[in-house]
């Protein structure tokens, strides 16, 4: 027997506990409905019209918190490879340090600095400038966003950018290329894979989350995320939660594949 | 010839460590030049002046009779072949060929022409769209070389272009590379520690060591007049002893006199103490008591086309002789050893403690 098939039993008790198994009662709870027959009404229920905003805002807010932490993480990596050899180490455990803190006290944290009467109003209440109405707005959530997924995109841009090797980026210059031509032809590209992995890292999570929204978009924000977890808590509706789910696994699948597309070595991705 | 590149005075330190003490290369055009010199020499940093890639602390470089020592890599008009070639993994075989066509904006038709004519230069023809990955170290080289050669560079830096490669393919490149020299007809500086890269292909070798140039020479000036015991030891097996003159045209190594052609007009006043170079291959092998000096063979080494031998002399300071001869002599046997004197060459030792500093070893 080889050391994998001796080792993997432990894995596939896991794998079936843990993934089979929740998936097939969610979808059974998916396609049923509560007197006990198939029904496609959870599933068409994400087409009505709240739900339908709900999606296209969680859509809008996890794309833009995307966007911004791509544009963060992408000029930070290509810093940190310039510098010395120490220091990229030190930054970088400085920038996980805060994914080491419990994920309800981050995003706390920032309850407590755009409260109406938070820290920031308090600080523009002195300087003698208009309050602020921050908590409570898309704004807010996509704040709450960014400070916590950026982590899971400078880490993989990080492991990109410094595999690539200072003699490509050289051969480039040798070869007449200026700086946005070897940006363009050569960085980029060879960042893919990790530009990939970042953004479904932060991308997916972004697209559900429902802790970020409840907490600093006070009800205000309603993401499909919040949609979901109200069906199984508040309303007792395990039906119709799990009827989104499906959905947005499906959606997630879908947006998983397009991004495959661009990532030619196959080595961000997922599936 | 015309003088294509002049590095004057250079200098270049990383911290402490000064890698280039004052280095000053003149470079004809259309020569094939190489800096020789064992790792931590400053051939490379040399190279990567040339180049671009770092800027020396002083002096100056010239291209053309221009200074050019302020001018970014991506401006100046020649090209290099990296040592792990540094092919863009995520390009084919052409668009890696094509990159500083495309730099220049040229149109796609030229670019295909030139990518053709590229690499059918180094026979790689019909491999456009194999990706790098599917190319064996000797073709990535290949392709390296195309994708510099297609810009038409004055001037191709090589930096160690052979070292990952096996014996074998080694020496047909070497072949290769002076083909392509003659048939493009341009500078090529190249970087290497392998003396034998270094004799087989070039018009001229500069050997440095420790920053500075020991010398420079045709492969045959190098190998048969060394000026220092160091250029002697890097360039070929050798025998290397201390000697003193007794006088003109007379060496006195071990205490046993040998006849040389060397004397006070060439800077070998009687009384001085030199070292002595003797070439194995120099020895010749006699009888015993037919020589200038008998020794014993203690060691014997097929190596192929010829015996290697060791052979411990009944003199002074107990020296082992290395000797080359294509006939066989047993271990245990006495012969004795014969130099004419053309073969012996005679080298000024290290005057100061910063010469001395060159005599590391290898």
């Amino acid at each position: 027997m080889t050391f994998s098939k001796k080792w993997s039993a432990p894995f596939i008790v896991f794998v079936i506990a843990g993934t089979v198994i929740p998936i097939l009662s969610i979808a059974y709870y998916g396609f049923t409905s509560r007197d006990g027959g198939i029904t496609l009404d959870n599933i068409t229920a994400m087409f009505s019209a709240n739900h339908m905003q709900a999606l296209g805002l969680s859509l809008l807010l996890a794309l833009v918190s995307t966007l911004v932490c791509l544009i963060a993480a992408f000029p930070m990596a290509m810093v940190l490879r310039d510098s010395k050899f120490g220091k990229q180490g030190f930054t970088i455990f400085v920038l996980i340090l805060p994914m080491w803190m419990n994920f309800l006290l981050r995003t706390m944290a920032w309850q407590v600095l755009l409260e109406r009467a938070g820290v920031i109003n308090g600080i523009l209440q002195a300087l003698g400038l208009p309050r602020q109405e921050m908590m409570n707005t898309p704004g807010a959530v996509v704040l709450g966003m960014v400070y916590d997924f950026l982590p899971f995109m400078i880490l993989p841009i990080y492991n990109a950018v410094m595999k690539i090797d200072s003699h490509l980026i050289e051969a480039a210059y040798d070869l007449g290329a200026g700086k946005a031509y070897v940006y363009r032809k050569v960085i980029l590209p060879l960042c893919v894979p990790g530009i990939v992995s970042g953004i479904t890292m932060v991308f997916i999570p972004a697209l559900t989350t429902f802790v970020i929204s409840n907490m600093l978009g006070g009800g205000k924000v309603n993401l499909i995320g919040n949609i979901i977890e109200q069906e199984f808590t508040v309303n007792s509706n395990w039906y119709l939660g799990s009827g989104l789910s499906l959905v947005m696994m499906v959606f997630i699948i879908i947006s998983m594949v397009l991004l495959e597309k661009f990532d030619k070595t196959g080595e961000g991705t997922f599936i | 010839m015309a003088e294509l590149i002049r590095l004057e005075n250079i200098r270049k330190s990383y911290g402490e460590n000064e890698v280039l003490k004052n280095i000053t290369i003149s470079i004809q055009e259309k020569e094939f030049v190489t800096l020789l010199g064992p790792s931590g020499c400053g051939k490379t940093t040399t190279l990567r002046i040339l180049g671009g890639f770092e800027n020396p602390d002083s002096g100056r470089v010239l291209f053309d009779g221009k200074d050019i020592t302020n001018v970014p890599s991506n401006q100046r008009n020649l090209n290099t072949v990296f040592q792990n070639y540094a092919l863009f993994p995520h390009m084919t075989v052409g668009d890696n060929v094509a990159f500083g066509l495309r730099v220049k904006g040229m149109n796609e038709s030229d670019v295909k022409e030139k990518v053709h004519y590229g690499l059918k230069l180094v026979n790689l023809e019909g491999y456009e769209n194999r990706k790098i990955s599917q190319m064996s170290g000797g073709q990535q080289q290949r392709v390296a070389m195309a994708r510099a050669i297609v810009n038409e560079p004055k001037v191709l830096l090589l930096d160690e272009p052979l070292g990952a490669l096996d014996l074998k393919l080694r020496q047909e490149m070497q072949y290769e590379l002076v083909r392509l020299k003659h048939e493009l007809g341009i500078t090529f500086i190249y970087v290497t520690h392998d003396q034998e890269e270094a004799l087989t292909m070039s018009d001229k070798v500069i050997v440095m060591n420790s920053g500075r140039i020991q010398q420079e020479g045709t492969p045959e000036e190098i190998y048969n007049e060394p000026e220092n015991a160091f250029v002697a030891d890097f360039i070929g097996d050798s025998n290397i002893l201390s000697g003193k003159m007794v006088r003109d045209r007379l060496v006195r190594i071990n205490g046993v006199d040998f006849p040389c052609i060397d004397g006070n007009e060439n800077g070998f006043a009687p009384g001085l103490d030199v070292d002595v170079l003797i070439r194995p291959e120099d020895l010749e092998i006699h009888p015993a008591g037919k020589g200038i000096l008998d020794a014993k063979i203690t060691s014997k080494l097929f190596i192929g086309m010829h015996y290697e031998m060791l052979a411990q002399a009944d003199t002074e300071g107990d020296f082992e002789w290395l000797l080359q001869n294509y006939d066989s002599y047993e271990v245990g046997s006495t012969v004795g050893l014969y130099v004419r004197p053309e073969n012996i060459q005679i080298m000024h030792k290290p005057k100061t403690q910063e010469e001395e500093a060159i005599e590391i070893d290898i």
